[in-house]
């Protein structure tokens, strides 16, 4: 059963005069335990793909139903706490609240679950413990290197357990040694915790990981 | 105890600049309408008595404590009334007062004619069965306001200055034409 | 679901120079609303307490609220004596004291003249004016005065220049000051007390300013003011001292008003120094925002969190000038037209203050945080 599947969608932005649409008439289904990789030139409308599946941004026609609910007519509020129980954001750069440490950081997202202080407490240990961090939980962002805080960003997108983890050039700005740490613990969250991963990436390299393989340009999926 | 003078932003300059006086609502519902008949019953009277002087001449002709009966309109002043016993003052009615459509909001202050007040004017003071003053407002017992006509039967008194009062036990209310 | 404590807590001392200098500016804003209430406080009760509602004054017809502009007959005391019964009598004198009141310009020792306030009094005023006492020193013989607890204030004057054995010149006469006196905040305070006969002939003047009247507890004012009507010769009035008073306050409604204008406007530019702090707090957030609510946080989560950080700054601030206000402010004595009187940190004073303070925490913080949350999440994660 298809966990991602989105039919027809549309999305466009207007630039002044022109119109420019990153995804056009975009149909594709995504089954539970898959790492889609997703790659394409720069500027083809990856992020916008994402960021439809994430809830973040709206088609302009089209539906997304995503792990069983159609998100397309939420609203704001609901959106949010769709996000709360079903997705994980993995960012290019790993936007950590600077004024929170590495565990408050983790903790973020289990607040908004109902759980217990003990049950959440457990949660954030077993993440901060699946990114190699635990020895780091009270570093603050600025205490952590690249890598490190890239991980913490993976653990708060894991923390919550949720059905899709999408992740948007997740090894961008990271050195190629930092950089296969990462590929290596998606791989692990894919493989030894089921996670279904969407990915994407430019490096052909790191989409090699990935178990799907998609191309987009000029609106459409390329057959890979 | 501190005693800082602090100017405090100018505030205090403001006070020379004072608000106007305008004129205050003296509690009368309304100044045009009627008005609700008094309920001091035993006060008043509904014939006019037969032997009724002007105010003016009984200032000059009357005796201390003698029994007199004097016509006249309340007013005289802004506040006629007398706060707290019902008392007031009444003008004769040979003097000419300012009416409301001349524009003027207190015309029983007779502010136009205030000279001839001095020598046309006297005060009604109600007094009860043992002569006390009657504390109740003189406007709701007797059913009057400002410059109502009415009729006051008592006794006279008299001081050095030629003041005269009249301790009424009897108000005959002229009706309004 | 709210964001912990800890991040608006922490949020603040990310720029610690710039939540220091809005520290300030707020504290200093709402230290200046602590000063114009208690301003109006003060003003407020020293109107109110002054009046007794057992005292009738009597001054002339044309005086309305200004005594000194008031002119009555020497001889009205003793007219009020024989026809009033209502009159209070202590220790076989009747509770009736005639007083000349004057603003004037009074000298002390060497320097430059000030307005102050003259009250001429026989012995008969204290038994009228029950809230004054002497503090220290006698009651004034012939050439000698007595000082209120405020009239140096009044004079813009240290307490030491009209301190007991010193000299004041006023009306052309030298005046020994003989003692001092306190009226529990009373207006009086602010006056100087001498011997009516002494300024008359100072004066030259032969009429009185007032007399006030202590009515027995049973007695209407209403049988003064027929006193006064019915002795239409002498030109009298008769109002309840509390009555003149609540007048008073109401010729004292534009000071008021501006003094509550001057509080807004402070208030205003309070708002400004909030809206200043928070809007350049926000917009070096705006990715972070962006990506607490992609983790799922509901803006209204976000923007009690944004609030509550402005909120606990100005709450803070409230705290400073509210401690600066209770012990530098209370008390503090000014100066004013009608005499001095002293700032009144008081209950309502203190709610005012810290409840504005509260509100420039929430009007500065709201603004910004409401912009942040207007652009759409997917773009203001883009933002460096
Ligand atoms: N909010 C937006 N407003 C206007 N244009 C946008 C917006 N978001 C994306 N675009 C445009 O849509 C296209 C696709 O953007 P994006 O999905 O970020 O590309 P990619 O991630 O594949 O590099 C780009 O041309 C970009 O300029
Ligand atoms: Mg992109």
């Amino acid at each position: 059963m298809a966990i991602v599947e989105l039919k027809n969608v549309c999305r466009s932005f207007r630039k002044g005069e022109e119109t420019i649409t990153p995804l056009d008439d975009v149909t594709l289904e995504i089954h539970e335990g898959d790492f889609v990789s997703l790659m394409g030139p720069s500027g083809t409308g990856k992020s916008t793909l994402l960021n439809l599946v994430a809830g973040i941004d709206r088609p302009d026609s089209g539906s997304i139903t995503v792990a069983g609910t159609e998100i397309t007519n939420l609203s704001r509020g609901q959106l949010a706490d769709w996000r709360a129980a079903n997705l994980g954001y993995i960012f290019q750069t790993h936007n950590l609240i600077p004024v929170l440490t590495a565990y408050e950081n983790v903790e973020l997202p289990t607040l908004l679950l109902k759980q217990t202080a003990a049950q959440r407490r457990q949660r954030v240990e077993l993440a901060l413990k699946a990114v190699g961090l635990s020895d780091r939980a009270d570093h603050y962002p600025r205490q952590l290197s690249g890598g490190q805080e890239q991980r913490v960003g993976i653990a708060r997108a894991i923390v919550a357990n949720p059905r899709v983890v999408v992740a948007d050039e997740p090894t961008g700005s990271l050195d190629a040694a930092t950089s296969e740490q990462i590929q290596d613990l998606l791989q692990r969250l894919n493989r030894e915790l089921g996670m279904t991963v969407l990915m994407v990436t430019h490096d052909r390299e790191v989409a090699g990981i990935a178990t799907r393989r998609l191309i987009l340009n000029r609106g459409k999926f390329l057959p890979s | 105890m501190k005693y800082q003078h602090l100017c405090v932003l100018g505030l205090s300059l403001l006070l020379t600049s004072g608000c106007s006086d305008a004129p205050q609502d003296n509690g009368v519902a309304n100044k045009t309408g009627a008005i609700a008949p008094g309920t001091g019953t035993q006060y008043l009277t509904s014939s006019e008595p037969a032997a009724v002087m002007e105010v003016a001449d009984a200032r000059k002709s009357a005796k201390a404590d003698e029994a007199i009966a004097i016509v006249g309109r309340i007013g005289g002043s802004e506040e006629p009334f007398v706060d707290g016993v019902a008392a007031f003052t009444v003008v004769d009615l040979k003097i000419a007062h300012c009416s409301a459509d001349e524009g003027c909001p207190t015309p029983w202050d007779y502010c136009c004619t205030q000279d001839q007040v001095k020598d046309n004017i006297a005060i009604v003071k109600l007094v009860d069965a043992e002569g006390k003053p009657v504390t109740d407002d003189a406007r709701k017992l007797l059913g009057v306001k400002e410059l109502s006509v009415v009729v006051a039967e008592g006794t006279a008194r008299r001081d050095e200055s030629g003041n005269l009062t009249v301790a009424a036990t009897k108000i005959f209310v002229r009706p309004v034409k | 679901m709210l964001l912990p404590w800890e991040y608006s807590v922490r949020n603040l001392s990310r720029r610690p120079v710039r939540t220091g200098l809005t520290l300030m500016a707020l504290s200093i804003v709402i230290l200046l609303v602590f000063v114009v209430v208690g301003f109006i406080r003060g003003l407020e009760r020293s109107l109110r307490v002054t009046g007794d509602p057992d005292v009738v004054l009597i001054s002339s017809i044309n005086s309305e609220a200004n005594l000194e502009s008031s002119a009555i007959p020497a001889r009205t005391p003793t007219l009020i004596a024989a026809s009033i019964d209502g009159t209070q009598s202590r220790y076989g004198v009747i509770c009736a004291s005639p007083e000349m009141y004057l603003g004037t310009r009074v000298t002390v020792s060497d320097r430059e003249p000030a307005p102050g306030l003259i009250r001429a009094v026989t012995t008969a005023a204290p038994l009228v004016r029950r809230s004054v006492r002497i503090e220290e020193g006698h009651w004034p013989d012939r050439g000698e005065v007595l000082v209120g607890r405020l009239a140096s204030a009044k004079l813009g004057m240290t307490d030491e220049a009209v301190a007991i054995g010193q000299t004041l010149t006023f009306e052309g006469q030298t005046w020994k000051i003989s003692g001092r006196f306190t009226a529990d905040g009373a207006a009086y305070e602010s006056e100087i007390w001498c011997n009516l006969e002494d300024f008359q002939s100072a004066t030259k003047r032969q009429d009185l300013s007032l007399v006030a009247l202590l009515l027995k507890p049973s007695a209407s004012p209403g049988e003064v003011s027929l006193f006064c009507k019915e002795r239409m010769d002498l030109e009298l009035r008769a109002v309840r001292e509390t009555d003149f008073y609540a007048e008073l306050q109401q010729h004292y409604r534009p000071v008021r008003l501006l003094a509550w204008t001057v509080v807004v406007m402070v208030a205003g530019a309070g708002i400004f120094a909030g809206l200043n702090m928070m809007y350049g707090a926000v917009a070096g957030r705006i990715r972070e925002i962006a990506t607490l609510q992609a983790i799922g946080y509901r803006r209204r989560a976000i923007l009690f969190s944004l609030i509550q950080e402005g909120v606990l700054l100005s709450a803070t601030s409230s705290l400073i000038s509210g401690v600066i206000a209770l012990a530098l402010l209370n008390g503090v004595a000014v100066r004013f037209t009608m005499g001095a009187f002293t700032l009144r940190i008081d209950g309502p004073a203190i709610l005012i203050g810290c409840g504005t303070g509260l509100l420039l925490g929430v009007f500065g913080a709201l603004p910004p945080a409401l912009k942040a949350l207007r652009s759409s999440v997917a773009v203001s994660l883009k933002a460096v």
